[in-house]
């Protein structure tokens, strides 16, 4: 009880929200190696003339944001991902538009792989930029420029939609229309190594969204479809074995994100059209482990704290993002009978007074958007903490709640 | 001559009783007659003088002569007295000599007696001086003649033995033995004893021995007896009786005995349970039959055999020796019967209710009859407990085909509208017939398991039966599990991930809403009434409130109904996306019509709204004035196609870089719009959820497009045409006001050559669709 007062005392410090000017949907988190709370955030300005890349440090004592800027040029960046083997090596999936023979435009998706530069000491002390100015604050920054580390044509690769980084490995996994390439970064360049084709025997796929199982030294990947499917593949068999995890309508509609639990093998979770988040142990592919139907509309993304695993978060278009504990399905063990006859007494107590403690539940819900939110992500150096961003520009840095962290931790 | 006799006999009286006559003188002293001439104070003279005044003289005369006559009349009365007197006087003089003459004769003789007293006392001392000496060595020999005979007896005490033995004597011989084993075994160190002792222990080891064998034949005499008839037991069992006394005299300790005893039985009695128990895996025989056979064997064996083992071995240990026997064959039994029963429960059909419980009564009567002879044990109430539990598994029989029933209703409703077109049913017709069904199906078991209740039903009445079965399996896992599992399975459908087709949830939606509102209530009711369900509040502790499962089947309708919005919108979106994805938007010709698509959503929506209005009205809360008319009217259509060309809406579509900073102050200064809020019981609410649920993924494909200047005119085309019909589904027009708003903007911002079409333009090519 004494905790429990603490708790109550101890107010929950309010969301840093920051904005764009143009529209976004690319966010990242960046595995700082000094452990400072990174994200990565891209612009999609269509008829801009400079789409940026705004990397921000969030400084938890001040309770603010710190940013720089990168030019990213007239191209309009439609996904971001930061390599976790390499925190300055940073993968972006844009729009071009060229206008051939002034009249007739044309529009291509390309990606590429930069360099972010090496931030110089003697440069001016980063900007703070705290919630109430963010909205004016963008001009005052100097811009950086990107170093373009390369990117390849790859046959038959229709739209690339993202790129989804090895956990370990220099290595990626390009997520397009013409199937999952998996890409060697070693040694300054970009060399492909397979080409998973996007079939499903006669009927042609189309990849969303990927990610890598980060168990068994991650050799496994596994895609988010159109069709509402998910598709893993073993990256060690040839890709004329096919997927080797088969998850048929996984959602209804489109699947449009795909996370693999951290700490609990087998384990995945898939958001999609339906407005669902289901959660999937690949041994047994034909029913959801458990279901959640938070969102009203398209689920967009969902991603399991990368270190407690029972938080779960996910972002709609019904510009929500909600923050779930699904302790029941988690690494995290379930209390034990053994700790229930040891000090009954004081579990009865603690249970009477927090009745919800050990049930799943939803901890906290983002408010502060009001346009569809395409993207939420952890911080991948402090677990209570996350990131959120709306189509409007808007993006909102939130905390675990104390009285739920100090749940999960005590 | 009357009054002559009772003068003559008061005289004679006053003769012989002086005393009394002086009294009566005296108590008549007052009135004395003179005149009365028998009176004690008659006057001669005055009674003379009297008579010569009065009479006249022949009366006189007359007097005179009686006077005469009685004067003579007394003479010869006192004479003879003084004569009677005079013999008796003289007889008794002639007494009292001839008595003084025998008491001479008499002395003389008692003289003679105490002479020959005297004579023989003085033998007697002469006799007793004489024997004095000899007496103790009397006593001695007659000691030794009595311990000769006895000797005898114990030399011939084996031959005797053996002799009563092969008699069959058994009873005298033991007597015998043990009257002798006294003395053998206190002279048993005597070296001419110990033969004796040792064939006659012979003997009766071999005496022990036989009777054991007996023993053991009459517990396998049991059997056989029990095997022809019940006549055969009785007097094996008053022989085994005999043999135990037997043995028990001879030093058998009453638990081998009584172990032994019930060693024999077990065999009989486990071959019966064997027998049972295989019946009891088969539904072959009957299942009156098997209690039958049951109560008739097994239960009367085991009755005999307590009765016969009382009587024999009263002893508190043999009791509960016999108790725990007794206890373990009746847990045998009960399992096997508990099985039996549940299985009957189980896999009979719909006929099989009287059978069972004509099988349970029998059963429990005859327990309960049984429990009278064992009082220890709970029989009977263990026995209530098989039935209790019989029932309960009928009851959950009886869920379980419910369950199926309810499982193949869905599923043929399921099947009835796939098959036929979703214009060609009547979604209420099939709900009533959906309703109808399952609330018959309910009430037809609650019917057939009412035949527990049977009045004639000898555990009908007890209080622990009730609350197991009534309260218990019937009212709670029964009815409330049954509806509370219907109202899950419903709401289920609505979380399957092929969602099933978007009519069924709407049916069931409006399906567990009428149940509630018609059905749950009453079916609560019957059920209480049917099974007397108490109002107290342990049967309430034990039973799910009405209110609760009210709430269930709300929230399934509401989930159902939900899931129904999601899945037609999702329809409707599914093909709008597909056709905003398939299309260059980049590329393009200058917009001549609406797309195909559009058209098509429309007219589905007409559909999802025919659907929806037949089986729900308009919202019930306020604000469903408007709408619900014929959608035919082109006029009106094009009417209403004009009226949002506002001002606003005009800059809107004059798609500029800052149409999203508009947007951003438009939705600070407006409230908060929940476009997908949950959906209400009402045709204008759920049919605008399925409107708002296709516009918002409208607006999301379209921002995943990038536009050319004719992609984004031909995306204000449709959404001029989807304006001018979309407002008679909706409850709140400003919601899709908002959202073709989003859509415009959206297109714009992402069209590289942003230039709208006149709006006159557009309002032409949507007039000539």
């Amino acid at each position: 009880s004494i905790i429990k007062s603490e708790i109550k005392m101890d107010i929950d410090d309010p969301p840093v929200i920051y904005g764009l000017e143009t529209q976004a949907r690319a966010l990242c988190s960046v595995p700082a190696l000094d452990d400072s709370q990174q994200f990565i955030i891209g612009t999609q300005g269509l008829r801009v003339e400079h789409n940026q890349l705004h990397l921000l440090t969030f400084d938890a004592d001040s309770n603010s944001v710190s940013k720089r800027i990168f030019d990213h040029g007239r191209d309009e960046i439609w996904s971001v991902s930061v390599a976790p083997h390499n925190p300055n090596l940073c993968a972006t999936v844009f729009n071009r538009v060229t206008m051939d023979s002034g009249t007739n435009p044309s529009v291509a998706k390309r990606w590429c792989l930069w360099k972010l530069p090496e931030e110089e000491d003697n440069q001016t002390p980063r900007h703070r930029n705290s919630s109430e100015d963010a909205l004016t604050s963008s001009s005052l920054s100097s811009v950086e420029s990107l170093q373009s580390i390369g990117s390849i044509e790859l046959e038959q690769q229709g739209e690339p939609r993202c790129l989804a980084f090895h956990p370990e490995r220099a290595e990626a996994v390009l997520v397009s229309d013409g199937g999952l390439y998996q890409l060697g970064l070693g040694s300054g360049a970009v060399r492909l190594l397979a080409h998973l084709p996007a079939k499903d025997g006669r009927s042609q796929l189309r990849y969303w969204h990927a990610a890598w199982n980060p168990h068994h030294s991650a050799q496994q990947v596994i895609a988010a479809c159109d069709s509402g499917g998910l598709r893993g593949f073993d990256v060690r068999c040839p890709p004329s074995d096919g997927p080797v995890v088969v998850i048929d309508n996984a959602h209804n509609g489109q699947a449009r994100c795909v996370d693999y639990n951290p700490n609990k093998q087998y384990y995945l979770a898939s958001s999609g059209d339906d407005g669902a988040i289901r959660f999937w142990d690949t041994r047994q592919p034909s029913n959801p482990v458990k279901m959640l139907r938070l969102h009203k509309h398209w689920a967009c993304c969902v991603q399991f704290n990368p270190y407690h695993d029972q938080l779960v978060l996910s972002g709609g278009t019904d510009a929500k993002v909600y923050l779930t504990n699904n302790r029941s399905i988690s690494s995290e063990p379930v209390l034990s009978l053994d700790d229930d006859l040891d000090d009954d007494d004081d579990d009865d107590d603690r249970r009477q007074q927090q009745p919800e403690l050990d049930e799943d539940r939803t901890v906290s819900v983002v408010e502060e958007h009001e346009d569809s939110v395409y993207a939420a992500v952890w911080c991948a150096t402090d677990p209570w903490l996350f990131a959120s961003l709306s189509y409007d520009g808007r993006l909102v840095i939130s905390h675990v709640p104390k009285s739920e962290k100090y749940r999960i931790l005590l | 001559a009357e009054p002559d006799r009772s003068s003559r006999n008061s005289r004679l009286r006053s003769f012989y009783q002086q005393g009394q006559v002086e009294s009566d003188a005296a108590s008549v002293g007052l009135n004395v007659d003179p005149c009365d001439i028998d009176g004690a104070g008659f006057d001669p003279e005055v009674y003379l003088s009297k008579l010569l005044q009065e009479q006249p003289l022949t009366s006189l005369m007359a007097k005179e002569q009686q006077m005469v006559d009685q004067i003579r009349q007394l003479d010869s009365d006192m004479q003879t007295l003084v004569y009677d007197n005079y013999s008796k006087f003289i007889s008794a003089t002639d007494t009292i000599r001839k008595m003084k003459s025998d008491f001479h004769r008499m002395e003389q003789e008692m003289n003679n007696l105490a002479e020959s007293v005297s004579a023989m006392s003085q033998q007697a001392a002469d006799v007793r001086q004489h024997v004095g000496g000899k007496r103790a060595e009397l006593k001695r020999l007659a000691g030794v003649s009595a311990l000769l005979h006895k000797l005898q007896y114990l030399l011939d005490l084996p031959a005797r033995l053996t002799e009563l033995r092969r008699e069959g004597a058994h009873q005298q011989a033991i007597r015998a033995w043990q009257q002798a084993d006294r003395v053998l075994s206190r002279y048993a160190d005597l070296p001419s004893f110990r033969p004796i002792r040792a064939d006659c222990l012979a003997i009766m080891a071999e005496l022990r021995a036989q009777l054991w064998q007996r023993f053991n034949e009459g517990g396998s005499g049991t059997e056989s007896g029990g095997e022809g008839g019940s006549g055969g037991g009785a007097p094996d069992a008053r022989q085994l009786a005999e043999l135990v006394d037997l043995l028990g005299q001879l030093g058998e300790s009453e638990a081998d005995l009584s172990a032994a005893f019930l060693r024999q039985a077990d065999p009989r009695m486990q071959r019966l349970l064997g027998d049972l128990e295989a019946q009891a895996g088969s539904l072959q025989d009957d299942v009156l039959q098997f209690v039958d056979q049951g109560c008739n064997h097994l239960v009367s064996e085991l009755c005999i055999l307590i009765a016969v083992f009382g009587d024999i071995f009263p002893s508190p240990e043999s009791r509960a020796k016999l108790e725990a026997y007794h206890e373990s064959v009746m847990r045998s039994y009960l399992a096997i019967v508990s099985k039996r029963f549940c299985l009957e429960a189980r896999e009979s059909g719909g006929t099989g209710d009287s059978l069972l419980v004509r099988a349970c009564d029998r059963f429990h009567r005859k327990l309960q009859a049984m429990h009278r002879l064992v009082t220890e044990g709970e029989l009977s109430v263990r026995a209530l407990a098989v039935v209790c539990d019989a029932a309960a598994e009928r009851a959950a029989a009886v869920r379980a085909q419910l369950d199926l029933r309810l499982t193949a209703a869905l599923s043929g409703l399921r099947s009835q509208l796939a098959t036929a077109g979703a214009r060609s049913v009547s979604l209420p017709q099939l709900m009533a017939g959906l309703l109808t069904e399952l609330v018959d199906a309910v009430k037809a078991a609650l019917a057939g398991l009412q035949a527990f209740l049977a009045t004639d039903v000898s555990f009908s009445l007890k209080p622990a039966f009730r609350e197991r079965f009534c309260v218990r399996a019937v009212r709670q896992e029964l009815l409330a599990g049954f509806l509370n599992h219907q109202a899950t399975q419903c709401a289920r459908l609505a979380q399957l991930s092929p969602t099933p087709p978007p009519l069924l949830l709407l049916l069931l939606s409006r399906y567990c809403l009428d149940f509630r509102n018609s059905s749950l209530h009453y079916l609560c009711t019957l059920a209480d009434e049917q099974f007397l369900v108490p109002e107290s509040p342990q049967a309430e502790a034990l039973v799910t409130p009405v209110s609760e499962l009210s709430a269930v089947y709300s929230d399934s309708a509401a989930e159902l109904l939900q899931a129904y919005v999601c899945a037609s919108g999702g329809t409707l979106a599914g093909m709008l996306r597909k056709s905003v994805d398939a299309r260059d938007w980049l590329q393009g010709i200058e917009p001549r019509s609406v797309r195909a698509v559009v058209k098509r959503v429309v007219e589905d929506l007409a559909g999802i709204d025919a659907s929806v209005s037949s089986l729900y009205d308009e919202a019930p809360s306020g604000g469903g004035g408007r709408g619900g008319g014929d959608r035919s009217s082109d006029s009106s259509a094009s009417r209403l196609a004009r009226r949002p060309l506002t001002a606003a809406s005009r800059s809107q579509w004059s798609a500029t870089p800052s149409t999203l900073g508009n947007s951003l102050l438009h939705r600070l200064f407006s409230d908060k719009v929940d476009l997908l809020g949950p959906a209400e019981f009402g045709r204008a609410s759920v049919v605008s959820g399925v409107v708002r649920l296709a516009l918002k993924t409208l607006l999301e494909c379209v921002r995943l497009k990038t536009f050319g200047r004719y992609g984004l005119q031909q995306v204000q085309v449709d959404c001029h045409y989807l304006h001018a019909f979309l407002w008679r589904y909706v409850s709140d027009d400003s919601v899709v006001h908002f959202l073709l708003e989003e859509i415009l903007a959206s297109a714009a911002h992402r069209c590289i050559d942003p230039v709208s079409m006149e709006q006159s333009v557009v309002e032409l090519i949507v007039e000539r669709d």
